[in-house]
Parts: structure tokens; C-alpha cells; sequence
């Protein structure tokens, strides 16, 4: 059939001749396009919003990607969220000494077959000296009025975390009791009990049923009513509700409430980049090296191999985790010390051996005879005949590369800001995704690492196919 | 000598399967062996011998086309026979075949002695300690010492291998023993020794040999019997005296002419153009291309082996005017 | 050249690869230990980790706080040399960087700065020690597991070129090939362990562990299962792939043709003229598969909390113990070393063709 191919060019077009390759070479190009996209549109404020707790406040904690409600059987909820617009204002001031009375009424219909995951209440007011004093109240399709909770607002923006609140969740209990209920005060869950049709099971979210009222029916729907006395003609307050789902999004939530497909989609460039550069770099100083002592001989070559041997016998992984451990580095200085540590390898021994090989026939004689300098024979004759090996060497190890990412940040020394894949995954092994069954969150990436690493692999297959031809014997 | 023929070759076939066409290695080819005689084979590098020794001896790659013919061995028209009992009856007992020496015929991580005792072991399932005392005694026939049983093959010399190679194929005590370029690998010297121990083997113990090679006056050394081999068919089969002093196909006499002579101040000879592809042969007569006699006929249909001169026989419209007319 | 001539030729080459191999092994040592070590920048760490333990221990004196400012500092100082003397820490880096290239060859691991086995020794060679077996049987089980599927799988694979199973198999072991077994850990934990609740968490023994033998080893087994899982399953597809190869590469050769034109039946061909001489290079391959397999281990123990070396590494590097990390990584070159050379031994044994090279 044929020679290996000899240089870049010859090998690119070899490879996308069989069926696996193409694949192989069609999901980087994805990926790369991917890559380029979100670096264009996005930057670098990715990163930074990546790690800001306060940027992604109004999204659910832990919530599942919206696809996935096929898997379910009960609908899930989406986040209902009503902003300050939405709310129904009413003011009654009875003159310009005296308290300002201001109403927000807030009105939604809830369809859905679970329960909220979380129920937040943000309130921001403008006041004086004298801070209001707030009252909700939470009235169901059902009738019943359920008295949440009466503070004094704090601050000027203040939240009332209804079903996180000790408060509201006592004032729940009691409603439960006023209706003839005897629920274990410790099971009652609040945002359950609001949402929950009234009987036995009420108190329990396992049990509990939904009181349902979706907008096609002649149900009534869910309002919450926030009153506020305020002291001051001028001070008024504006309130916004999130009632958080348990979907969102494409990829679902962390359980700091990110949006995984953003910390997904910017872990591609991140995982491609880390991957070729180191395994292009270590594998280029590798070959280079090999055939240089290989050419050369004496010296060099006692050199280069010697040092290779002491490379080979130093435990790789357990110094780069020191290393990364002590130094606290960032994926960059990981990817540096990582080339470091890569630049002599079992690549440099091959390639040594290929070259010596190379260096004994006639055509190689020829040229020196005629007069072509040692260099000129290295980089002309010799280095376009490895290249091809260099290459699968560096498609194979690029998956190698991205996976070793993924274990430093596993082992918790990866870079503390940056969104990549491996800190994703990590993060939800860390967060219990295995042991709950957050499934999303280590799922997608984890799939995403599996098909960049197939898509080198099948490249690396079809390179097998081509640099081994006689290997295919069929 | 016995004149019984052991082996009648028929229209032997043997074409591969290759990506978009079928290479014609060995195209009808006969021919017959009698007792204690040498054929040699003669023809240029891939004119089909190597496949024809291969097609003998049933080692068929994966992509055969056609294979069919009839080779009645003492007989047996062993084609009929299925794989296993081939291997059984015919491969060693009834045939066997020496290779190049060189070649890396000898398996690196098996000592000598054992290798050539193997074929007694597992055909005449003869106890080991037997076996390797044949082997000793047949290694000693081909001139090594006692102690080579015990070696590897990467211990001895290329000559050494030969003489272990040739061995190795006599221990069944063939019928026929097909020689694959048994010397081509091998310094002149080496050469010379090797083929007086052909000549003393064949002797001795009144051996058929089927000897190819591409070098002439090689083949004149051993045998008795010459067929030359063109394009994967037979262009001439001979007794060895009238092939070297009257050759009568055109391709004969251009390898001969080919030959350099000590003797006289006659120019070696070359035959021009080169010998085709077997994938896709000239029609008609495959020499015609290159041949000084081509006619009209040549172009167009092939001739066949006929009887010339008595019991000689030439593929040549030259010669068969029956055929002609 | 009888026999005792070919052992002698061996030995005398194996014994100039070892004094090679030492020679490598100290210069790996040293380098090791320096960067462990962090060019004495761990110094500087445990130095205010300690200065602080002191404070602390002091500020919950009363009688302490009632000293001025000097006296309490130099109190605290006092303190911090004395803990240091006490872990040997008080001499300059390059010196002890030495002492520790030493011990480290003598196996004399010395004491842990934190970490305490589980009978309370700070001998980090017992340290060590305790944990090695559980490494050993999890992971020498599922190389020898794997090797030993490959292998024959591979065979399969040669039977059977080009066909269906050869070429699905190729293309599943690369793939295969980049996947490392924790990931395949993680995975299969979601799904075996909170899906399907067939297998437990993590770790090597229930809580509380069955009192009698028999079940106290069939739970060992149960808590194997999806280790060696994850560690065979990434583990085989590469091997039978190389297998195949070298196999396919020798099946070419001409002393195979040879063997089939002797009349040999298959299986003999397969055996002795395919599979044994293929075996120096299978052997070599093994050599780069178990010293890649020690590596792997960090990570998969960790992610199975099985309590093993590789555990421990974790935990030593979170606790800043450099006299740990660097004892275990001096035993993983050791273990390196000694897997070189019994290969070397091994190829030499196999491989006629080496064993009289250097005549």
C-alpha cells in the first residue's frame, strides 16, 4: 500500500480518509468552533462572574437541566420569579406626618407536580431614621391565609429567606396546627407546606401533595402580600419574589446555584488548550531531543539518555501533586510545571531509536557525501520521517493531558478560579453529586471529557491505521 | 534412478485478489517430476516461481482468487484433499521445501535441534529423545556438528542456516523437496558449498528436487530437467543439455544470451523492456512485447506447451504450426 | 558454551544495568526530595504553623497574657525552636537535604512531622507499611486481571484478523486507552452505587466489620468490586491491543510461513512460533503498564477511599508531612527500579537472542 506519510500535509489528508478519523477530526472541529465562540462572546469576565456568589443569586440551587424532565414522571417546577414590576402596588399615606402604608401584592399560578426547591423574598426600600416594618402574608388558591412572618426591615436591601427562616417556618407549623393537623414540627419543610394541599400529608415532604392551580383551570392563584408602615412621606419599598424550580438551563445548577453550561462551554477552550499545548510541547522537546542524540551520537546522546533513565524513575504524578500542592498553583503554572516535567520520556527513547535507524540507510549516506551540513540532513531528511510518530504521540497524549487536569482538581489542588471540566467534576464529587445523585452535574462534563478524549482517540486510530499499515492486514 | 513420475503438475492456477484487480501469479502451469530428478525453475524476479513453490505447497495468503489444477503426488491428486488432511499427508511427508536461510525461516526462540525434530514429533509422533537423534544424524549429513542442536538460530552462520534449513526439509524423507532460491543470499563460496551438498544429497539419497531460481547457470549445475517460467506461465520445459546448447523459446535464448561467459569475448546480452504486470498481461503470447520473432499471431492468442523435438516442450507460435494455420 | 557460560554472561550484564539503574535512581532520589521539600520553602510554612500552635497554646494561659509584649514573644520563639529541634528541623536545608538522600537509600524513612499510624507509631516507614498491603492486593489483582484478559483477548484478535471482533476491539481500546480508571470510578459509583444500590460507597470493610473470616473476606471482596471494575475495565482494551499487535507483527514473519509449511497444526504454530517468541516485548510492555499502574492508584484510591498508599499520599500532602510524601515516593522508586530490572531479567530469560548480545 503505502509509505508513512512524510510531513504535515500528506498526514492530514491520510487521515481523513477513513471513517474514524473524520469523526475524530469533525468533533474538534466542533469543539474548536465551540472554543472560539465562547471566547469571542464571552472574554474573560466568564471567570470572574464564575466565581462571584452574588452573580448567579437568582438562579435554583442543584437543579436538574430542563431536558431532563423526561426522565421524571412528576413536572418539575421552573423558577417562578416575580420582579418589582410585577407586584401590585398599592400606597396609602393619611398625611404628611404620618405613616405611609405601602401594599405589594404579588400573584402567580403554580401547575407543577413538585414542590419549590427554595422560596426567596427580596425587599429594598428607601427609608430614614426610622425603619418600616414589613408583614407577608401568603394566601392560597384554597383560601386559607397562611401569616409568614412580621420583622423590621434591617438594611435597605434585605431578604427574607421564607423557606429558610426559623421564624416563618414556626409561623407555618402553627397554621398546620390551626387546621387541625399535629405535624412533626421538625419534618415540616416550609416551602412544601405552602405549596401543599391541606391533610395528613402535609407535614411531610415525602407525602405531601400539591396544591395545584395552573393558569387554564378556575383555580384561584398562589398570592403573597407584603405590607409595609413606613415612618416617612418619601420612603417607599419595592419587593421581588423568586420561587426557585428544581430545572434550569441546559447543563442544570451547582449547588452554588452556577449555571454548569457556562462553566461547561468556557472548560472546552480551557481543556483543549491545556491538552495541546502541553502534550504538542513535551512531545515536540521529546522528539527533538531523541534525534538529536540519535544523530549526533557520543556525548549528546550519553547525555539526553541518561537523563531520560532519571525522568523515567522519578514517580511523575506524586511530584507534580507536591509541586502543585506546595506552590498553589494556577492552571497555567501547572500546565508549565507539567511540560517541565514532560520533557523527557519514553517519546525520546523511541524516537532514538527510530532515528538510529534512519541515520544507517543509503540516502542519508548520499547527503553527507555530497556535502549537506548535519543540521540540513536533521531538519530536511530526518525530522519530516518522525514527525508523523511525533504526531500520534501527541494526539494520544492530549487526552492524557485533560485528564490529568481533571485529577489535580480532584485531588483539590487545581486552579482555584478558573471553570474547567476536571474542577467541575470535582467539585461535584466533592458536593456529594455521586452520592445524592446530582447526576447532571457530573454527567455532562464527565461526557464531555469522554468525547474530546474519543474524538484523539479515533484520531489516534486512524494515525494507527496509517503509520501501520501492514498491521490491517484484511 | 527410478523413472516412476511422482509428481504431475496440471494446470496449475493460482491468482490473488488484489484491491481493484487480480494478479495472474501462475496461469495453467504443467509440467512432471520423475523419480530422483531435478527440475529447476527458472525465470526473472516476479515472473510467478515463488508463488508457483507456494501454490505446491498449499501456503496461500488471504486473498486468493483462484486456486485450482490438479497435483497428483505419488497418486494422490492431493488439490482434492481438504486443509487438515494436507497438512497431515502431504505437507513434510510427501513435500517439503527448503527456503532461503537467510530469510528468517528459523524460529529465534527454538534451538535448532528441536525445530528440525519437530515434524517427527508431531507427524510420525516420535518420541523426542528419538526425534533428536535423527535430527542429529541429518544435521551431520548436511556437514554440522553434533553440538548444533543445541544452538539458536541467531548462532550460526548464514551458510550454517542453510545446511540447518536443508536438514530440517529431509527429515520426513520427502518425495520431493522444492528448493526456493535456497543459495541467493548466501557470498559465492557459501554458494558453491551449498550446491556440492545438493548435488551429494540428491546422490545419496536419491532425492527430486524442484530447484528455483532466477540464476541460470545455477540451475545448470543441479538439474536434469529446465522449465522456464514467463509471466506466470511456462514459456519452455527441457532437459538441461538442449536448454543451455539449443534453446528454443525466444525468452531462453535472451536469458542465455544474458549470461556472461569466461570463456569467450561475447557481450553479455539484456532483454529490453521489462516483464509485465501480472495484474493486467499483454494478450496473446505474454512475451510478444519484448520478443525479436513477435508475428501477428503472438498479439493475439496464447500458445500452449507442445511437444517439440521429441520429449522437449515450447509455449511458441514459432514452433507449433498446426496452431498457426 | 555450556549453560553456567550463558548464566554468567547474563549476570555480568545485569549486574552493570543495576550499578546504571542505582546510579539513576540516587539522582531521582535527590531531585525528588528537593522538590518535596519545596527548596525549603515548606520550611517557612511549618515555621508559622508552628509559631501559631505555640501562641495558642500560650494565650490560653492566664498568667501568660499578663507578661509584656517582648517576654511573650520571646517565650513563643523558645517554644517554636524547642518543637523544631524536636522534628530535627533546626539544621539548614542543603545540609539536611543530604540526610535525607540517605535515609531515603537506606530505607531509614524517618519520623512523620503529623501523621500517625493507626497503632500511633510516627515511624513513617510503619506508616507506610500498614498501608501497603491494601495497595498491593487491590491493584497487583486487578493488573494481573487485566494483563491476563488482554493477553488473551489479544490472542483472540490474532486468531482472527481483520474481522469483526478485531477491529470493534481496536477501536474500544483506544478509546479505552485515554481514560483513566477514576473516571470510570466516579462514574460507576453514580450508577452501581446510588442508582442500582448494589455495591457500597467506598473503603474496604463495612462498619463495623463481620467478625468471622469468611465473611470478613467476602467483604473485602464486595468493597473490591467496583475498584477493580473501573481498574480492569480501563485496563484490558489497551493490553489486548498490544498483544494483537505484537502478535500480528510476528505472525508475518517468515519462520511462521515456514512453521505452516512443516505441516504444523495451528494451535503449535500459535504456541510456540507466535506467542512465545512475541513474549519478550509482551514482558517489556508489562514493565511500562505496572509502573504506570502505581500512579494511577493515587487518584482511584482516593476517589474509593480505599485506605492505601495512595490515600495516604493525599493525605500526607494536605498535612504538609514532606517526611511521608517523600518516604512513599522513595518506595515508589524503589519499586520502580526493582520492576526494570526483574524485567530485564525476565526479557534476558526469554529472549535467547539478548542473553549472548555481548560478545
Amino acid at each position: 500500500m503505502s509509505a508513512p506519510p512524510v510531513g504535515f500535509k500528506a498526514l492530514l489528508r491520510d487521515l481523513t480518509k477513513s471513517r474514524a478519523g473524520l469523526t475524530g477530526v469533525s468533533i474538534l472541529l466542533a469543539l474548536t468552533i465551540v472554543t472560539a465562540s465562547v471566547v469571542g462572546l464571552y472574554g474573560y469576565d466568564v471567570v470572574t462572574k464564575w466565581n462571584d456568589p452574588f452573580a448567579w443569586f437568582e438562579n435554583p440551587r442543584l437543579a436538574a437541566p430542563e431536558w431532563s424532565q423526561i426522565f421524571y414522571q412528576k413536572r418539575l417546577p421552573k423558577t417562578i420569579m416575580l420582579r418589582e414590576s410585577d407586584f401590585i402596588r398599592s400606597e396609602y399615606v393619611a398625611g404628611e406626618e404620618s405613616l405611609k402604608y405601602v401594599n405589594l401584592e404579588g400573584t402567580f399560578f403554580y401547575g407543577y407536580d413538585d414542590f419549590p426547591s427554595e422560596i426567596n423574598l427580596l425587599i429594598s426600600g428607601t427609608f430614614g431614621e426610622y425603619r418600616p416594618l414589613v408583614k407577608i402574608q401568603w394566601i392560597r388558591p384554597d383560601g386559607n391565609v397562611v401569616f409568614c412572618t412580621s420583622q423590621v426591615l434591617e438594611n435597605r436591601n434585605a431578604s427574607i429567606f421564607i423557606s429558610g427562616d426559623d421564624r416563618v417556618r414556626e409561623n407555618v407549623v402553627d397554621f398546620m396546627f390551626a387546621q387541625g393537623l399535629t405535624p412533626d414540627p421538625k419534618r415540616v419543610v416550609t416551602q412544601v407546606a405552602l405549596f401543599a394541599q391541606i391533610d395528613e400529608g402535609m407535614g411531610d415532604p415525602t407525602s405531601a401533595r400539591v396544591l395545584k392551580s395552573d393558569s387554564s383551570g378556575t383555580a384561584l392563584p398562589y398570592r403573597i402580600l407584603v405590607q409595609a408602615t413606613m415612618h416617612g412621606y418619601n420612603e417607599t419599598i419595592s419587593a421581588k419574589l423568586i420561587v426557585y424550580g428544581k430545572l434550569y438551563g441546559l447543563a442544570g445548577t451547582d449547588n452554588r446555584r452556577r449555571d454548569l453550561l457556562i462553566g461547561i462551554l468556557w472548560g472546552a477552550p480551557v481543556a483543549l488548550a491545556f491538552g495541546l499545548i502541553s502534550s504538542v510541547s513535551s512531545a515536540l522537546v521529546q522528539t527533538v531531543l531523541g534525534a538529536l542524540g540519535a544523530w549526533y551520537g557520543g556525548w549528546t546522546d550519553e547525555l539526553i539518555q541518561r537523563v531520560t533513565d532519571v525522568y523515567l524513575v522519578i514517580p511523575f504524578l506524586p511530584v507534580l501533586i507536591t509541586v502543585s500542592f506546595i506552590y498553589k498553583l494556577t492552571i497555567w503554572s501547572v500546565l508549565i510545571v507539567l511540560v517541565v516535567l514532560s520533557l523527557f520520556g519514553g517519546l525520546t527513547k523511541s524516537t532514538r531509536s527510530m532515528v538510529l535507524q534512519i541515520k544507517e540507510e543509503p540516502y542519508i549516506e548520499a547527503a553527507v557525501s555530497y556535502g549537506a551540513s548535519k543540521p540540513r540532513i536533521l531538519t530536511l531528511y530526518i525530522l519530516p520521517r518522525i514527525m508523523p510518530y511525533a504526531f500520534a504521540n501527541i494526539v494520544s497524549s492530549v487526552p492524557a493531558y485533560v485528564f490529568l487536569e481533571a485529577a489535580l482538581s480532584l485531588l483539590g489542588l487545581g486552579d482555584p478560579i478558573v471553570p474547567t471540566w476536571g474542577k467541575i467534576i470535582s467539585e461535584a464529587y466533592s458536593g456529594g453529586a455521586v452520592y445524592y445523585g446530582f447526576w447532571w452535574w457530573v454527567m455532562i462534563p464527565s461526557v464531555l471529557v469522554f468525547v474530546t478524549a474519543a474524538a484523539f482517540a479515533l484520531i489516534a486510530y486512524s494515525f494507527d491505521k496509517i503509520l501501520n499499515p501492514r498491521l490491517r492486514e484484511e | 534412478m527410478n523413472n516412476k513420475t511422482i509428481l504431475s503438475v496440471e494446470n496449475l492456477t493460482l491468482f490473488y485478489r488484489m484491491s481493484n484487480a487480480v494478479v495472474r501469479a501462475v496461469d495453467g502451469v504443467s509440467f512432471s517430476l520423475r523419480a530422483g530428478e531435478t527440475l529447476a525453475l527458472v525465470g526473472e524476479s516476479g515472473c510467478g516461481k515463488s508463488s508457483m513453490a507456494n501454490a505446491l505447497i498449499r501456503i496461500l495468503p488471504r486473498n486468493v482468487h483462484t486456486y485450482s489444477g490438479t497435483v497428483q503426488l505419488d497418486g494422490t491428486n492431493v488439490m482434492q484433499l481438504d486443509d487438515d488432511d494436507f497438512r497431515e499427508t502431504v505437507r513434510w511427508k510427501q513435500m517439503s521445501m527448503v527456503f532461503q536461510g537467510a530469510m528468517n525461516v528459523l524460529n529465534p526462540v527454538l534451538k535448532i535441534g528441536d525445530q528440525v525434530a519437530e515434524p517427527l514429533i508431531i507427524h510420525n509422533k516420535v518420541e523426542k529423545h528419538k526425534a533428536l537423534h535423527e535430527a542429529t544424524d541429518i544435521l551431520g549429513t548436511t556437514g554440522l556438528p553434533d553440538d548444533v542442536i543445541e544452538r539458536y538460530p541467531h548462532e550460526l552462520s548464514g551458510g550454517m542456516k542453510q545446511r540447518a534449513v536443508i536438514a530440517m526439509a529431509l527429515i520426513m524423507k520427502p518425495n520431493v523437496v522444492i528448493l526456493d532460491e535456497p543459495t541467493s543470499a548466501l557470498d559465492l563460496i557459501t554458494q558453491a558449498n551449498i550446491m556440492n551438498l545438493l548435488k551429494d544429497l540428491k546422490r545419496e539419497l536419491s532425492l527430486s528436487y524442484i530447484f528455483i531460481t532466477h540464476d541460470l547457470s545455477l540451475a545448470s549445475e543441479l538439474s536434469d530437467l529446465v522449465a522456464v517460467m514467463y509471466a506466470g506461465k511456462l514459456a519452455e520445459v527441457s532437459d538441461a543439455d538442449h536448454v543451455y546448447a539449443e534453446p528454443l523459446h525466444p525468452y531462453t535464448k535472451k536469458l542465455l544470451d544474458s549470461v556472461p561467459t569466461l570463456r569467450t569475448d561475447k557481450k553479455p546480452e539484456f532483454i529490453p523492456g521489462a516483464p509485465p504486470d501480472l495484474s493486467e498481461p499483454p494478450p496473446g503470447c505474454r512475451f510478444h512485447p519484448r520478443c525479436p520473432f513477435a508475428m501477428d499471431i503472438c498479439k493475439a492468442k496464447v500458445p500452449e506447451l507442445k511437444k517439440q523435438n521429441g520429449d522437449r516442450l515450447v509455449a511458441c507460435w514459432l514452433y507449433d504450426k498446426e496452431g498457426r494455420a | 558454551m555450556p549453560a553456567d557460560g550463558l548464566l554468567y554472561m547474563s549476570s555480568k550484564m545485569l549486574l552493570k544495568r543495576a550499578a546504571v539503574l542505582a546510579v539513576t535512581l540516587v539522582v531521582a532520589m535527590y531531585v525528588t526530595i528537593l522538590v518535596a521539600n519545596g527548596g525549603g520553602y515548606i520550611d517557612n510554612l511549618i515555621l508559622s504553623e508552628l509559631r501559631q500552635e505555640a501562641g495558642y497554646l500560650y494565650s490560653r494561659n492566664p498568667l501568660f497574657r499578663t507578661l509584656p509584649i517582648e517576654e511573650q514573644n520571646r517565650l513563643i520563639e523558645e517554644r517554636v525552636q524547642l518543637s523544631m529541634k524536636a522534628r530535627g528541623l533546626d539544621k539548614p536545608f542543603i545540609v539536611r537535604s543530604f540526610i535525607y538522600l540517605v535515609d531515603a537509600l537506606t530505607l531509614n524513612l524517618g519520623r512523620a512531622l503529623f501523621i500517625r499510624s493507626a497503632g500511633g507509631s510516627s515511624s513513617v516507614r510503619d506508616i507506610i507499611f500498614e498501608r501497603l498491603p491494601q495497595t498491593v492486593l487491590l491493584f497487583s489483582t486487578g493488573t494481573v486481571l487485566y494483563i491476563a484478559i488482554g493477553i488473551y483477548l489479544g490472542l483472540v484478535m490474532t486468531k482472527n484478523i481483520g474481522g469483526k471482533f478485531d477491529r470493534g476491539m481496536t477501536m474500544f481500546a483506544i478509546v479505552a486507552s485515554v481514560i483513566p480508571p477514576w473516571f470510570i470510578g466516579i462514574i460507576s459509583i453514580l450508577i452501581f452505587v446510588f442508582y442500582l444500590r448494589l455495591f457500597p460507597f467506598g473503603g474496604m470493610l463495612s462498619v463495623p466489620p463481620p467478625a468471622d473470616p469468611l465473611s470478613y473476606a467476602l467483604d473485602i471482596l464486595y468493597h473490591m468490586v467496583l475498584p477493580l471494575f473501573s481498574w480492569v475495565i480501563t485496563g484490558f482494551p489497551y493490553w489486548a491491543y498490544i498483544t494483537r499487535n505484537i502478535l500480528v507483527q510476528i505472525s508475518q514473519e517468515d519462520f511462521v510461513m515456514a512453521a505452516r509449511a512443516k505441516g504444523l497444526p495451528d494451535n503449535n504454530v500459535m504456541t510456540d512460533y507466535i506467542l512465545r517468541p512475541g513474549l519478550p516485548p509482551i514482558v517489556t510492555n508489562s514493565a511500562l503498564t505496572l509502573i504506570t499502574s502505581w500512579m494511577g492508584a493515587i487518584i482511584t484510591e482516593t476517589v474509593f477511599e480505599w485506605p492505601g498508599v495512595g490515600g495516604l499520599m493525599n493525605a500526607a500532602i494536605s498535612r504538609l508531612d514532606a517526611p511521608v510524601v517523600i518516604g512513599i515516593t522513595v518506595i515508589y522508586g524503589y519499586l520502580l527500579v526493582a520492576t526494570v530490572l526483574i524485567l530485564d531479567a525476565a526479557y534476558a530469560l526469554l529472549d535467547p537472542r539478548i542473553r549472548v548480545s555481548k560478545k
